[in-house]
């Protein structure tokens, strides 16, 4: 990694930063989350641009492969709501599995029955 | 009551301390928690968040650090949480073709799944004494936690709660996944990718990538879409009704 790299990846992840504190504005006035105004108005900036920048992108990919770090905290402290849930717990896990169950078969069925026999239409393997 | 300025520089250097320390120990335990699941072969019941969560846990209770303490020590890599949140833009911006080809027929599939998900399972709270922001927090089980986490703060439920049924929403839905694959003779990567990217959101995502690469793009649509959409109604919907 160039210094130049280094210096264009530090810029990008300030670009998130600061489109992250635009959609914290941007939140006062409109009753969402702040980071999904972030998300969508960096996202209407790319379509503006037509590309993405490389930096960008590998910054973002660095910090979505990582996702998991950041949710470490919030999982440690469900643990303090979970006991205080008590016998009830297991009502509650069972709503989780039931539900992730159900929708999975649902969603699954569906996507066979609409993309299943169809010809492959899509050709976008390599992205992402 | 009398505060003088010495005692606060000490408290303020004690929390800098140990916001250092917490901070470290969460990411060598996240790194650990990665070699892990490497070790394991990417199975999916040794995925790092749960390892992380259960080592910290461990190391908490060890150290007796309360969890609200952990909570305080650990700011910084929570509030990193929201620009993180702003990069899926990216992958958005890429896979837009995507949402463009598979049209309609894609967009329903990934409604369908990302509404019968939360309302299943808010039906089933509902039936039993479980408290307002309890149920409310799983309404947003189906999307990525960090927009599940502050969608769930407007709506007024548990952001910490939230997250855990979204990441135990993830592993079930990657577990049950080949079962319900092979009982509903599912077996093009697209309807695959789609409903483990709608259902188990990056987690199912992960799994979709290594089914193959269609599978995996289409997986990533449905999280983006998903996620964004429920989002976006969920709030707007609760100011309308709530």
């Amino acid at each position: 990694m160039s210094r130049n790299d280094v210096i264009n990846s530090g810029l990008a992840f300030i670009t998130l930063i600061f489109f992250w504190f635009l959609g914290y504005g941007v939140s006062q006035f409109v009753d969402l989350p702040a980071a999904l105004l972030g998300l969508l108005l960096l996202f209407i900036g790319l379509i503006c641009l037509g590309r993405v920048p490389k930096a960008l992108e590998y910054v973002s990919q660095f910090c979505l492969r990582h996702l998991s770090l950041f949710f470490i905290p919030a999982l440690v402290a469900a643990w303090f709501y979970a006991e205080q849930l008590g016998d009830n717990l297991w009502l509650f896990l069972f709503a989780v599995m039931l539900s992730t169950f159900i929708s999975l078969w649902l969603t699954s069925w569906l996507g066979q029955r609409f993309f299943g026999d169809t010809t492959e239409s899509v050709s976008q393997d390599d992205e992402y | 009551m009398n505060i003088n300025t010495m005692d606060w520089q000490s408290i303020l250097k004690l929390v800098f301390l140990n916001q250092v320390l917490w901070v470290t120990i969460t990411i060598v335990v996240y790194l650990l928690a990665v070699s892990i699941f490497k070790r394991f072969a990417y199975n999916i019941l040794f995925h790092p968040i749960l390892v992380g969560a259960i080592l910290i846990g461990g190391i908490s209770a060890v150290s007796q650090t309360s969890v609200l303490d952990y909570q305080l020590y650990v700011t910084p890599i929570s509030w990193m949480l929201g620009p993180v949140t702003v990069a899926l833009a990216i992958p958005l911006y890429k896979q837009i073709r995507l949402i463009y080809d598979s049209g309609l027929k894609g967009m329903l599939v990934i409604v369908i799944g990302g509404c019968v998900a939360p309302l299943i399972a808010f039906g089933w709270l509902c039936l039993f004494d479980f408290s307002e922001p309890v149920r409310l927090s799983v309404l947003t089980k189906s999307i990525t936690t960090p927009l599940a986490m502050d969608t769930t703060n407007l709506i007024g439920g548990l952001p910490e709660f939230a997250a855990a049924v979204v990441v135990i929403t993830g592993i079930l839905g990657v577990m049950f996944s080949q079962f319900i694959f092979k009982v509903t003779r599912c077996h093009d990567p697209r309807a695959q990718g789609l409903a483990l990217g709608t259902v188990s959101h990056a987690i199912g995502t992960a799994r979709a990538h290594q089914i193959d690469a269609k599978a995996g793009a289409f997986s990533s649509m449905a999280l983006c879409v998903n996620g964004i959409l429920t989002a976006i109604i969920l709030p707007i919907v609760f100011m309308i009704f709530g």
